[in-house]
């Protein structure tokens, strides 16, 4: 006999309403605290997908975090941004062209390999191959010789002298690594690093859990960290915000103030990279310094920075430099200021005509590169210059950039060594150097900045790198605007984590996960 | 013509107009500009033209451009669309894990926005609140894009209700965090759907009640409800299927906003990453999936065609 209820429904239906109402009452429960559930895993929303690592070449901030929780170089940066022993437990410059490495004892890589003074030198020679592409390389092409008198010392001659090799050894993308993975398109999940992989959920998240094999693994306090990719800023902001992660990576500047407002979330933000403007020094106008210099002078960076990064960043008139780092001389960082008569004076002197039509090169695919473009545009307008802006996608950009097929470009820089040694890779001009400007010779620059390399006092040697910056101030080969503010951002049970600040927040904050606990 | 050859026709065609669409992809991509090496080692310092070259060559991209195009093609016969530039991985397995994730999407989002929308339809013709949902409702729906709607349910439903998380994807492993991550996407993308099939299967309805066979099921003295199920539905959904397919096939590279949105790691996303870094096994291998999936759904809907209605294979 079929049971009907008052309302005149069946009791199979019933039931069945019933039951489905209860599983989708089950789904609708309020679990915003979903990350809080994992113990001491650390959910980590990555702000691009990373794919299978590949020893060596640079494949962007994402990747440099993973990396620095897999693998392990001979040396690292600390909280301080200061270069501490590694997998070496010391280390010393013999000279600025030779350097000397003891490692630890009983090194082993996740599954079980020893890593001696061998696997050291196999390493650090695959990163010197021109056909690696490492993100290094610029550092280990004037490798001469590395010697391995023992099976726990490394000693790494140079042709020419590099005071900042050390800063080169702790860049994310130099930790030493397992023989399988030195070949081309060699997949490298095996390192030294405090985690090792768990799980690679392709495109999703990759699960890594504390590495028992770690040399210091004691000091780690997280059982693992869950990455978990969410290339949009926003969506990353929001899943911060929702709990449904502990921390996320470059927060975006429009979420600064959300996050702000949100209780118990930390924004941890540090000036970091740097955005510049590269001239086509191989044809008129701005093959003439005095037309750099005009530009120097013309361009307001307050502007800049309201309208690229929503004001948070600094404005530029001189060199970047990173703190902590004694080689530096704040002088190199007043070399010119926003003074648009000035600029009108000298291009009337270089005899160029009001309304020049020139092409500004900028990228659609960054939003910062676009709206620092805009702002460019208005500050040449005043002083006369006509400036059409080019924007296309990232590859189109970066092939008009490096083949010079513009007068002005707008371009961002991420330096991974502290040091004065970075301006060389912007002031030596493309082809040679694809983040400089076209057709620029530094010869001169570049002189004095390895003089200063080949120094070790740091007071003698920035004599030298002061040397550089005035030439740089008087020939502007590439011209900086404004520091913009880099940020992670975490919940409060997030203890022991510090975004260094700096050129460093980007190539050496991952190591601070090591450092991290969850509450 | 006979039916197995009218398959087999429309098979061959379908075919021939992947290859097609492989051959224009390739050249295509070949003509935009930029330069795949250089976009990869455009944040790596003290980079010359040397280091590049040493790359393309790595990459076999320093081979002629014929000689590249046979490769792929050949490649193609085999599944291979060869090794993924940005990821380092097999081209075929990036796409095969995002055509999961779109697939479930696509899918869900169909099957809730057709049945949905053929309800909804169904009941603007019998009731008054339905009429008036559906007048109201589906020209809202259908004038706000999928991101905005997005946005807004994980404004509402999960910021500031906390009910549901802000997007991402959980693994089948854990069933419940699965679909609860599902719901809100699912749900963007089936409105639209729902509002589609719901003014089509209303308009069809209409169009069909007035036909004889119903004047003369009433006359026959049949509940309405049966003739409505059996002579009017049933005959209105024909056209509804049409458009249904239509929406399907669609959809599989077209969800780029809301995968953007919910951070859902799809087939879209992965073209839309591919094109701006110039990665071209994947950007050939997601195009050569796409075209495969509109053109089995048009050569489906053709075959059904054939089934339906014999006069179409004979022609």
């Amino acid at each position: 006999m079929k049971t009907r209820i008052s309302c005149g429904m069946h009791r199979r239906t019933f039931l069945a309403t019933a039951m489905g109402l209860v599983t989708l009452m089950a789904g609708f429960v309020p679990q915003v605290a979903r990350a809080q559930d994992d113990g001491r895993m650390l959910t980590f929303g990555l702000s691009a997908n990373v794919g299978n690592l590949i020893y060596g070449p640079s494949r962007g901030a994402a990747q440099f975090i993973v990396n620095q929780q897999l693998h392990r170089g001979l040396v690292k940066f600390d909280e301080n941004g200061t270069v501490v022993p590694a997998l070496a437990e010391s280390f010393e410059a013999v000279d600025t062209s030779t350097y000397r490495f003891t490692l630890r004892k009983g090194l082993v890589f996740h599954d079980g390999t020893p890593i001696d003074s061998a696997t050291v030198k196999a390493s650090l020679e695959y990163l010197a191959r021109r056909e690696t592409g490492a993100a290094i390389y610029a550092a280990l092409s004037t490798l001469e010789a590395i010697e391995t008198p023992d099976a726990h010392t490394v000693l790494v001659r140079l042709s020419k002298p590099n005071a900042s090799l050390l800063d080169y050894l702790a860049d994310p993308n130099a930790g030493i690594s397992p023989p399988a993975a030195l070949a081309p398109g060699a997949v490298n999940w095996i390192g030294a690093g405090p985690f090792r992989l768990k799980a690679n959920d392709s495109g999703v998240s990759l699960t890594l859990v504390k590495a028992d094999t770690y040399y210091d693994k004691d000091a780690v306090a997280l059982d693992g960290v869950k990455f978990i990719f969410y290339p949009d800023s926003s969506a990353r902001a929001n899943a911060l915000i929702a709990g449904d992660v502990d921390m996320v990576d470059f927060v975006g500047w429009e979420d600064f103030e959300r996050i702000e407002a949100t209780p118990k979330l930390v924004l941890d933000a540090v000036p970091g990279p740097f955005v510049y403007t590269l001239f086509n020094t191989g044809r008129a106008p701005f093959d003439n310094p005095k037309v750099r210099q005009a530009i120097a002078y013309a361009i307001n960076r307050d502007n800049v920075v309201a309208a690229a990064f929503y004001g948070h960043g600094n404005p530029l008139n001189g060199m970047p430099m990173s703190p902590g780092n004694d080689r530096y001389d704040p002088a190199m960082g007043e070399l010119w200021s926003y003074d648009p008569d000035k600029a009108r004076a000298l291009l009337a002197e270089a005899g160029v005509a009001k309304g020049m039509k020139i092409s500004l090169l900028t990228s659609s695919t960054y939003s910062f590169f676009r709206d620092m473009a805009l702002s460019m545009q208005a500050d040449l307008k005043a002083v006369g210059i006509d400036a059409e802006l080019n924007a296309p996608d990232w590859p189109t950009y970066t092939s008009a950039k490096n083949g010079g097929n513009y007068d002005l470009a707008v371009a961002g820089g991420a330096p991974s060594v502290t040091g004065p040694v970075y301006m060389q890779a912007y002031a030596v001009g493309a082809p040679a150097s694809s983040f400089g400007s076209y057709g620029y010779d530094a010869s001169e620059i570049v002189a004095h900045i390895q003089a200063g390399e080949a120094i070790a006092g740091d007071e003698e040697a920035r004599a030298e790198y002061a040397k550089a910056v005035r030439i740089i101030g008087d020939q502007v080969p590439f011209l900086p605007l404004a520091q913009r503010s880099q940020a992670f951002a975490y919940t409060d049970r997030v203890k022991g984590f510090r975004n260094i600040p700096g050129f460093l927040s980007i190539t050496g904050t991952g190591y601070m996960i090591e450092k991290t606990s969850i509450r | 013509m006979g039916l197995a050859a009218y398959c087999g026709k429309r098979i061959l065609i379908g075919l021939a107009m992947i290859v097609c669409v492989q051959v224009i992809i390739f050249l295509a991509i070949q003509v935009v500009p930029g330069d795949p090496v250089e976009a990869m080692l455009s944040e790596t310092a003290g980079i010359g033209p040397d280091v590049v070259a040493a790359l393309r060559q790595q990459f076999g991209l320093d081979k002629p451009m014929p000689v590249r195009l046979l490769n792929h093609v050949i490649g193609l016969l085999r599944l291979d669309f060869g090794i993924s530039f940005q990821y380092s991985q097999p081209a075929f397995d990036i796409i095969a894990s995002r055509l999961a994730v779109s697939i479930e999407l696509v899918v869900l989002a169909a099957f809730f926005g057709i049945t949905g929308g053929i309800l909804l339809g169904s009941l603007s013709v019998q009731t008054r609140w339905g009429d008036r949902l559906v007048s109201i409702l589906g020209p809202v729906i259908l004038s706000v894009p999928g991101y905005v709607l997005g946005s807004v349910l994980i404004l509402g439903l999960s910021l500031s209700l906390g009910w549901l998380p802000a997007g991402g994807v959980a693994p089948f492993s854990d069933p419940a965090e699965h679909v609860r991550r599902l719901v809100l996407p699912v749900v963007t993308l089936a409105l639209p759907i729902a509002a589609t099939i719901a003014k089509v299967t209303r308009f069809e309805i209409l169009e069909v009640r007035t036909q004889d066979w119903v004047r003369t099921s009433r006359a026959y003295g049949f509940p309405t409800r049966v003739t409505f199920r059996r002579d009017i539905l049933r005959n209105a959904l024909t056209p509804v299927l049409t458009i249904s397919a239509l929406e399907l096939g669609g959809l599989i590279g077209a969800t780029v906003l809301v995968e953007k949105v919910f951070n859902l790691s799809g087939l879209g996303s992965l073209l839309v990453s591919s094109v701006s870094v110039r990665d071209y096994p994947l950007i050939q291998g997601a195009v050569f999936v796409i075209s495969a999936f509109y053109i089995a759904i048009n050569i489906i809907s053709d075959i059904m065609y054939g089934f339906l209605d014999p006069r179409v294979s004979k022609r």
